[in-house]
């Protein structure tokens, strides 16, 4: 594996100790792999990756294989409002896993700095919660009601504000 | 399966992906979701103070105000009006003293009840008074005027004289009674105006839901050059009324900058359509 020039692939140690072998090309989608491996030069020796386990490690490099090409994030200059929570077909049905796995892949984005695959994350979520009534939202992500019912009364009418007209 | 270590809730997410996820939310449908539980309560309060604290500088947007009696709608021009603060709002993210000693419930109501404050300014000449002052005449059977306030939002392109669409925030008309304008002339004009109390008795407010409010100084005038043919009658008065501030409910200000964004957004082409009036 170690040889003297930069390989064009690496290694990836996930959480549960399982070795994954990934394009650098491919792995550098994610921003935390693409400055260690910059910093630190490739070594070839399997870089660890603590906070994802296998399963999910191998969805997040499904993803930035498919999206390997992708011209690099615009960057922080789109952060005014994005509105729109419209994904692409790939992406929605590469997103539709269970929740756990869900909240697995965002997370790991997160940690991973992958900003494309986090925001593809956040829409799916978004779109979970979007036009549902609290109750349903409760139901939706298992959340319990920690209001008393005078509070949540109580926070209905303080928001009429936004329904006068 | 409830003992394995790795079991994800939503709840596992950090805030500051929680606040990516409700980004896409219009302020009116992120409001409702207050109602889920302390968590998305305490969110959907951060992200609502964040939006109230952007929109009533109005980076994007100008506020222009048009206040005139019904008479002079034509004549009268509209004047812009500059940003001077929002009371209680504080600067910061979690900001202001607008929590202190409020009970978590009843956070968002209080979004409700702030007001952002600005100067209208006369940009049609050069002088340096750039006060803008109505006037208003009642004769001797009057017991009131009218003045019809607007407040849009506007957009204006480079140079000034072009807007690029216009959003109401409200509009109303004031009636302006004999008797105030003379309690209000005779008050002691030297006491500091700037109290920022909503409630204060100079503010004449436009609307029933006292969204838009005018502060004003009225001073009765000398009427020394009437036709001499004119019966000067004991009750016909004359009054110069200046417009120091102007109130706009903070967030009924977020709505309408929404709903500017929301607008901008179906009009791939910009549509001109109203030019400023010389």
């Amino acid at each position: 594996m170690s040889s003297g020039t930069p390989s064009s692939t690496i290694t990836l140690t996930s959480s549960d100790g399982v070795d994954v072998t990934v394009e650098r090309q491919v792995a550098e989608r994610s921003v935390l792999i693409k400055n260690m491996l910059e910093d630190l030069g490739d070594s070839g020796e399997a870089i660890p990756v603590p906070n994802v386990n296998e399963a999910v490690l191998k969805k997040v490099i499904e993803w930035c294989t498919h999206h390997k090409l992708d011209p690099p994030s615009a960057g922080d200059d789109d952060d005014s409002r994005r509105k729109t929570t419209d994904i692409d077909e790939w992406d929605q049905k590469f997103m539709q896993v269970d929740q756990e796995m869900l909240f697995e892949i965002i997370l790991a984005a997160n940690y991973l700095d992958i900003k494309a695959l986090l925001d593809v994350g956040c829409k799916t979520v978004a779109n979970m919660i979007k036009g549902k009534s609290p109750e349903e939202i409760r139901k939706t992500f298992n959340i319990q009601n920690d209001f008393t019912p005078e509070e949540e009364d109580q926070i209905r009418r303080e928001n009429e504000w936004a329904e006068d007209r | 399966m409830i003992q394995e270590e790795r079991h994800q809730h939503i709840f596992s997410l950090p805030n500051e992906v929680f606040v990516q996820i409700l980004t896409p939310f219009s302020t009116r449908t992120l409001l409702p979701l207050a109602r889920v539980c302390h968590r998305f309560h305490a969110l959907v309060l951060r992200i609502l103070h964040y939006r109230l604290l952007t929109a009533a500088s109005l980076k994007e947007d100008k506020l222009i105000l048009e206040c005139f009696h019904p008479s002079s709608k034509l004549t009268e021009p509209h004047v812009f009006c500059t940003y001077l603060g929002t009371d209680g709002l504080g600067d910061g993210y979690e900001g202001g003293s607008l929590y202190e000693n409020v009970d978590p419930a009843e956070c968002l109501g209080r979004l409700g009840s702030l007001y952002s404050r600005f100067r209208p300014e006369n940009n049609e000449n050069d002088t340096q008074d750039k006060t803008v002052r109505r006037i208003i005449n009642l004769d001797d059977t009057e017991d009131f005027s009218q003045l019809c306030v607007m407040a849009n939002l506007v957009k204006v392109l480079a140079g000034r004289n072009r807007l690029l669409s216009a959003i109401t925030v409200d509009e109303g008309i004031i009636r302006v009674w004999r008797d105030w304008l003379k309690r209000q002339s005779t008050a002691d004009s030297s006491q500091p105006t700037a109290s920022n109390d909503p409630r204060d008795q100079s503010i004449l407010w436009v609307d029933k839901g006292r969204n838009i409010g005018l502060k004003v100084r009225a001073r009765e005038s000398q009427t020394e050059s009437l036709p001499v043919l004119v019966h000067r009658d004991d009750l016909s008065v004359t009054y110069e009324v200046d417009i120091e501030e102007f109130y706009v409910r903070t967030t009924r200000l977020l709505l309408a900058v929404e709903q500017a964004l929301e607008e901008q957004k179906n009009y791939t082409k910009a549509v001109i359509f109203g030019a400023y009036p010389v």
